[in-house]
């Protein structure tokens, strides 16, 4: 996998490649849906490490989207660390939603392009 | 003569040279907005030129209204800072500095108005486009001094993705992009539908209610419900772009990035928000400008029992810093007198004092900082005592009691397990439904979701894209200090004459946000409902009397949505018996209180709280006179009831309680006693957060 354009939300992969999203929660209940694709998921609550893998399919989508929605369960302080990997080994990505001004969430979305 | 005539230039020369240290930099001798001026009238003779080409005009245009768009952020910037230090120097201001500020704000606000003026004069009279196949290059971000030689790198027309130029990721690399900048637009932009941009600014309504991130940062923390949703994700994204282009660490503890002085935005990461800012901006979705206010479970006042008390019943919850309280008149004692109450939290005091700031220090979640957030405290001072009666003096011999507390059960923690099913419901509803509906924005409304190759990120609706292009090239060129107020000019310009696929999916978010937002609200309001189960020690030393301990349990819960129940019992013992006493027991009291909070007054005024309380008494020993004499016939039962309305003034942290109380006796006398009190409370979370220089 690779991080393209010095921007941790644009990645490349294989295709085939496994992903695997790691989210570490602090200050906060985790609370994190995500959408694959248009598929919908969440990742579990009363936990503070969760993770979540999914194969790069090119037939299936190219580039793939995964979109991140966070939300805190207080008024500050709250923080998800996200760190993405690939199968194939190569960059890793890592990126945190704060919660600052009190907002009560946040959502990011990643592009990876699927190569052969 | 001679010598005179020098010494009067010599003096008028120093004069001058004090002026101009006082006033600041004049407008003319600012470096940056000469620079931006000098751009902007060469580039509006350009705009006269009859020989150059129509097509590079269209360019020209854009790069005028983005340089436009940035002078009017830094004229209203220094604006601001003049008005900054004319208050902040106050009296001590001199009448030389006054003229000199005055005329200073007088030239750049004369400067604005031409701006505006010379913005409209040259809108073009041609309508907006609404192309589909507008194009946007995608130039490399460069500084303004480079426009001249790579503007003309980029034009094309055709297909959307066919605009970009080869060189763009390579090039975002090489200069440095910022994180999620794939080379999105720099200052050399080609577009065919230029001319809608002032079309755009001319159908700009009323100014988006947003207040300055400082402000908002420290109302965010005081009172997270005094700032709107679109103040909150408006400074977010602020603070995000400026900390990429000073380089702060991606979290607490990381390594600092390489500083990336033009970073701006990164629509992978700032989507949701745009389209937040865009709902604000349409002025249909009200609850995104609308913030809430106030709570009401916060004990800032002195104890019921203190001289001057406006509480008859203390409540479970106190400020997380400090809270200093002034209250006036008083309950079940005889003589009036004034209190003044400091009352905090442990754990906040300590890390602040530490120099970790308030903000800063709260996330810090250890298990000794969760037990040190339990444990609170109160100091009462009685200014009649001491050697300057009336006086504050805050010495020992004014204190008049103290208290500790200790939060034995507290189900106020939105993480307690109670509420997991809550949240994995919410999950599983509206927060996924979100998700997915801001991917399918995303990928309705940029081109994110396409296989674009080294194509920058872009809008498909074209005056979305012409308004982001321009603003997105005025914040890459910003310093980090300007980027909030550029952004911020720029919002009020965001447009309003959207394709209707843009519309639609407006609409379907905030179908989609709202419900969410409300969902989070939901289980948040359970929360703070929860009972809380307080146990507080606290000792009341009377004048010329034995000192007497108070062991109180505090019980709270809250009931329907804005109502709040509290119930206080205890007992009092004397540390020393009286001589006049046949037990140590000196009284036990049971109170009850009912909180509702009203709906919002207007006027700068917050949801005010009006509240019910009773108090029973009873008394075992007769009460001794600040003359250290025992009253005979003093003991017995003292009912007490209380009306009280406290009025919140918003976004300070003042309240005003206003109370009307009946008693059967006082302590003193044994007549019917009504009585009316008036107090003025301020919570000091609000003034640690403003003005704490360590936070952050």
């Amino acid at each position: 996998m690779r991080v393209m354009n010095n921007n941790p939300l644009d990645l490349q992969g294989a295709n085939q490649e496994t992903i695997t999203v790691t989210v570490d929660s602090s200050g906060t209940e985790n609370l994190v849906s995500y959408t694959l694709d248009g598929n919908s998921a969440s990742l579990p609550t009363g936990v503070s490490h969760s993770s979540f893998n999914f194969k790069l399919d090119r037939q299936r989508r190219d580039p793939s989207l995964l979109t991140m929605l966070f939300t805190f369960s207080g008024s500050a302080d709250g923080r998800y660390d996200i760190t993405v990997r690939g199968s194939g080994g190569g960059d890793v990505s890592d990126f945190s939603v704060g919660q600052f001004f009190a907002i009560p969430g946040n959502s990011i979305t990643y592009t990876i392009d699927v190569m052969d | 003569m001679k010598h005179t005539l020098m010494l009067v230039l010599i003096c008028a020369a120093l004069f001058c040279f004090g002026v101009a240290q006082a006033s600041g930099q004049s407008p003319e001798k600012d470096p940056e907005l000469s620079r931006l001026k000098d751009e902007i009238q060469r580039r509006e003779s350009v705009e006269r030129n009859p020989d150059i080409m129509a097509s590079d005009k269209e360019t020209n245009r854009l790069n005028l209204e983005a340089a436009r768009a940035k002078l009017r952020a830094l004229l209203t910037a220094r604006i601001a800072g003049k008005m900054a230090l004319r208050a902040s120097l106050g009296d001590a201001i001199t009448p030389a500095e006054s003229r000199s500020i005055a005329s200073a704000v007088e030239s750049l606000e004369a400067e604005l108005r031409s701006l505006n003026e010379s913005s409209t004069a040259n809108a073009p009279s041609t309508p907006p486009r609404t192309d589909p196949q507008l194009t946007v290059s995608t130039a490399p971000p460069q500084t303004s001094s480079a426009v001249d030689s790579q503007s003309s790198s980029v034009t094309s027309t055709g297909a959307a993705d066919s605009s970009s130029t080869a060189s763009a990721g390579a090039s975002s690399a090489a200069s440095g992009t910022a994180p999620g900048q794939t080379a999105t637009s720099g200052t050399g932009v080609g577009s065919t539908a230029a001319s809608s941009f002032a079309a755009n600014a001319s159908t700009k309504t009323e100014l988006l209610p947003i207040r300055s991130c400082t402000e908002v940062a420290s109302l965010a923390a005081a009172n997270p419900k005094s700032v709107s949703f679109i103040e909150g994700f408006f400074c977010f994204t602020v603070k995000s772009i400026q900390d990429d282009k000073t380089g702060e660490p991606i979290r607490p503890g990381a390594p600092r990035r390489a500083p990336n002085p033009q970073a701006s935005f990164n629509l992978q990461r700032d989507f949701f928000n745009f389209l937040i800012f865009m709902l604000a901006r349409e002025g249909r979705a009200q609850y995104v400008l609308e913030a809430e206010n106030e709570r009401m479970d916060k004990q800032v006042g002195s104890d019921a029992s203190s001289s001057g008390s406006t509480s008859l019943v203390s409540k479970g919850s106190v400020p997380s810093i400090l809270g200093f309280a002034v209250d006036s008149g008083a309950l079940t004692q005889t003589f009036g007198g004034s209190t003044v109450t400091f009352r905090g939290n442990l754990a906040g005091i300590a890390k602040a004092v530490a120099g970790k700031g308030y903000i800063t220090g709260y996330d810090e979640d250890s298990a000794g900082a969760r037990l040190l957030r339990k444990v609170s405290f109160s100091l009462s001072y009685d200014p009649s005592r001491g050697e300057q009666p009336g006086t504050f003096l805050g010495t020992k011999q004014q204190i008049s009691g103290y208290s500790v507390r200790l939060d034995l059960y507290n189900k106020r923690d939105p993480r307690d397990s109670r509420y997991r099913q809550d949240w994995n419901e919410f999950l599983a509803g509206v927060s996924q439904q979100l998700a997915g509906q801001t991917q399918h924005s995303l990928d309705v409304m940029t081109n994110l979701g396409q296989n674009r190759g080294s194509a920058a990120p872009k809008w498909q609706d074209p005056a979305l894209q012409e308004w982001y292009v321009v603003t997105d090239t005025a914040v890459r060129d910003a310093a980090p200090g300007e980027v909030e107020a550029i952004f911020k000019e720029r919002l009020n310009n965001l447009p309003l004459n959207l394709s209707d696929a843009t519309r639609a999916e407006l609409r379907s978010f905030d179908a989609r946000f709202r419900p969410w937002l409300e969902g989070r609200e939901e289980i948040l309001a359970k929360v703070a409902k929860a009972p809380i189960v307080t146990f507080e020690y606290l000792n009341d030393r009377p004048l010329n009397a034995s000192s007497i301990s108070r062991f109180r349990f505090i019980a709270e819960t809250g009931l329907s949505r804005g109502f709040d129940l509290t119930f206080n019992g205890s007992l009092a013992l004397f540390d020393e018996r009286p001589a006049t006493a046949e037990s140590r027991i000196r009284d036990f009291q049971f109170a009850l209180q009912l909180d509702a909070q009203m709906g919002e007054m207007g006027m700068g005024l917050g949801k005010p709280v009006l509240s019910f309380a009773g108090r029973y008494e009873r008394l075992s020993e007769d009460i001794t006179s600040s003359d250290g004499l025992a009253i005979p016939n003093t003991k017995g039962d003292i009912a007490v009831g209380q009306l009280k309305f406290t009025i919140p003034i918003k976004n300070s942290g003042i309240r005003i309680p206003i109370s009307v109380s009946f008693a059967n006796r006082t302590e003193l006398l044994k007549e019917k006693e009504v009585r009316g009190n008036f107090g003025f409370t301020f919570d000091l979370d609000t003034l640690f957060a403003r003005f704490n220089p360590f936070s952050r």
